[in-house]
């Protein structure tokens, strides 16, 4: 799986680099529009993940050009401008995703994954952990082939652990990913507590194994060990 | 009261004074004018009258004539001259006219003769007493005259003032920004229109830059955050890490997530007052905040809240699909966040076509309501928040012109708006 990261700040580019490859993602890097605009055309890539501001030019333009001229992949802008503007023309002009700085490196990794998955099998994908089924187009869940009724919530936050297995998620970023980024929402936490707990409890009775284990201070870890 | 009914007020009383004192001083000089003319005429005729008696023969008294008496009075009298008024009742006329009379005592050899001239004092009294209606006509003509005149300086010259004043009333930094010069044909006025154009020239200038700063600053702030919130995440997925490592990495975590919402919601706050939620639609309020407490619902649940919804009356409002969205949001959020821990309520109410209330049950509050709309003020209950989500409900309102009352009576708290 490759991506090219199209994005002028150094570090931001640095952990999300850092943070794609422990998923096995390939990263290349581009940081300006010109050496964006080089490498879209002469390398394939399953995924842009494309900076709007940028020194020689925006980002835009760019996802335009990958547009007109088919190239093959899929585009997540990331910006600094939270405009609805912005975010309707980037999706206007095909982008599958807006994501507004600063984000959740997990929830990047979420939305990539979706993407990739959408473009690659049309979506009709189950995704499969152990005993784990989750077809997502459904919002359905297989525990060794017996169904799970889950919430919408609790789907949501069963996918997003799955789609960042491995990772130490923070409270925080499982609380914004679940409930957007909609400000002000201090009494999100005990709310999504309780989402997991019954998420658990669900997997737990129908037969699957407990994979999901609490990180003293920050938040979980959804983990196969 | 009006500059002009002031002045006015000042004009009148200075010439109700001067009328009543030139009015009284009036009336006695010509009363004196005329008596002394009538004494004069009284003197001469009395002078006619004695010449006349030298040439007499035989003297013969003459009674209760309407202008002169001639009596012959005993000798020891003395000779005198003397003017008076007096009235006498006039039996063809059944009243009692007033006369100015000269008695005079003559003297002819031996005999004494008393002489009684008189003149009616009729038109000299007709002529006086028209002199009073006249002044007072005339102070009428002044009062009208001085009162139109005002009217008239109070409309027409005074006109770019008050023009200037109501400009200054509508004067708004988003919608107005500048109140420009406008010539009028008074000195004054002018300058008072430069002045009033460099002042708000200088202020939304101000305004601007301080504006530019927020919007700046904060733009500038989320790439560090965005840095140090993703460097964090990558730190916690380090295998080294203690749990009191952890605890440490969670607290600045949290605190990072903290200042992002602060600068999403001052930029949202800069946002709006940049006018950059221009697109309006038609919004249903009612079916807007049913969607809304659907996705509510499992927070409500959760802090069993219970909800009482009375949507009858249709609101719809012209207004920005996403501004009407956080305001509810907000508005909703904190009904739910600063309620109670037990029997929680929130109760939702269409009071009107254009009145929307929305009450929950809560602790009392710990400042005064007036105050709840200020920037980061926040209840001591909840530290988590940010402070800032009524401060963005009020601005909002500011932009459309809601009006929105913040009310806390006892336990109850209720948020009214008027569209």
């Amino acid at each position: 799986m490759k991506i090219l990261l199209i994005e002028d700040e150094k570090e931001l580019r640095q952990s999300i680099i850092t943070y794609l490859s422990h998923e096995g993602y390939v990263c290349e890097v581009a940081r300006d529009f010109p050496e964006g605009q080089e490498k879209m055309n002469t390398y394939a890539y399953d995924c842009f993940i494309i900076d709007l501001m940028m020194p020689g030019g925006n980002g835009l333009d760019l996802v335009k050009e990958i547009k007109t001229k088919n190239i093959k992949g899929g585009i997540i802008i990331i910006s600094a401008k939270d405009t609805l503007d912005d975010r309707i023309k980037g999706l206007d002009l095909g982008s599958d995703d807006y994501l507004t700085k600063p984000f959740h490196l997990s929830e990047l990794n979420a939305r990539l994954k979706s993407i990739v998955r959408r473009r690659q099998f049309d979506g009709n994908t189950d995704i499969i952990f152990n005993e784990i089924r989750l077809i997502p187009e459904n919002h359905e869940v297989f525990v060794n082939d017996t169904r799970v009724t889950l919430t919408g919530k609790e789907f949501d936050l069963l996918l997003f652990f799955v789609s960042n297995k491995g990772r130490v998620l923070p409270k925080d970023s499982i609380a914004e990913h679940i409930w957007g980024d909609h400000m002000d929402q201090s009494n999100s936490f005990d709310f999504i507590y309780t989402h997991i707990k019954n998420m658990r409890r669900k997997l737990v009775d129908a037969g699957c194994k407990d994979y999901l284990t609490t990180v003293y201070g920050i938040g979980y870890k959804f983990q196969t060990e | 009261m009006k500059l002009t009914a002031k002045s006015s007020i000042y004009y009148l009383v200075y010439t109700l004074f001067i009328f009543t004192i030139g009015t009284i001083l009036f009336y006695f000089l010509i009363r004196n004018i005329l008596f002394n003319a009538i004494d004069e005429a009284l003197h001469q005729e009395k002078n006619q009258v004695v010449e006349n008696l030298k040439y007499e023969k035989d003297f013969k008294e003459i009674h209760n004539s309407d202008f002169i008496d001639i009596i012959e009075v005993s000798s020891d009298s003395k000779l005198y001259d003397k003017v008076y008024n007096t009235s006498i009742y006039s039996y063809e006329k059944k009243i009692r006219i007033d006369y100015r009379e000269l008695k005079s005592v003559y003297r002819r050899g031996d005999h004494f003769y008393e002489i009684t001239i008189r003149q009616s004092l009729t038109e000299a009294e007709s002529l006086i007493s028209s002199i009073l209606p006249i002044e007072v006509a005339l102070f009428m003509g002044l009062i009208v005259g001085v009162l139109l005149i005002n009217g008239y300086i109070s409309n027409k010259i005074w006109e770019p003032f008050y023009e200037l004043i109501e400009r200054l009333k509508n004067y708004d930094l988003v919608n107005v920004k500048i109140i420009s010069y406008k010539k009028s044909n008074v000195d004054e006025f002018d300058e008072l229109s430069e002045i009033v154009e460099k002042m708000t020239t200088r202020i939304y200038r101000d305004f601007n830059s301080q504006k530019e700063f927020n919007e700046n600053s904060s733009h500038e702030l989320q790439t560090p955050l965005a840095i140090i919130r993703n460097k964090l995440e990558l730190l916690i997925q380090s295998k080294n890490l203690q749990d009191e490592d952890m605890v440490l990495i969670g607290s600045a975590f949290h605190s990072i997530n903290r200042l992002t919402q602060l600068n999403k919601g001052l930029i949202l706050l800069s946002k709006i007052e940049n006018n950059q939620y221009y697109e309006l639609s038609r919004i249903n309020i009612g079916q807007l905040l049913e969607t809304l407490m659907v996705s509510f619902e499992e927070l409500i649940a959760e802090r069993n809240i219970q909800v009482e919804m009375n949507i009858t009356k249709t609101i719809i409002i012209p207004a920005n699909q996403i501004l009407v969205e956080t305001l509810l949001f907000n508005i909703i959020s904190n009904a739910i966040k600063h309620n109670l821990e037990e029997n929680g309520k929130i109760v939702i109410d269409t009071i009107s076509k254009n009145v929307l209330e929305i009450s929950n049950t809560g602790r009392p509050l710990p400042v005064a309501a007036e105050r709840m709309f200020e920037r980061f003020l926040k209840s001591s209950t909840s530290e988590l928040s940010v402070g800032l989500g009524l401060s963005i409900v009020k601005k909002i309102c500011d932009l459309y012109k809601f009006d929105i009352k913040y009310t806390c009576d006892g336990n109850i708290h209720t948020i009214r708006i008027e569209f």
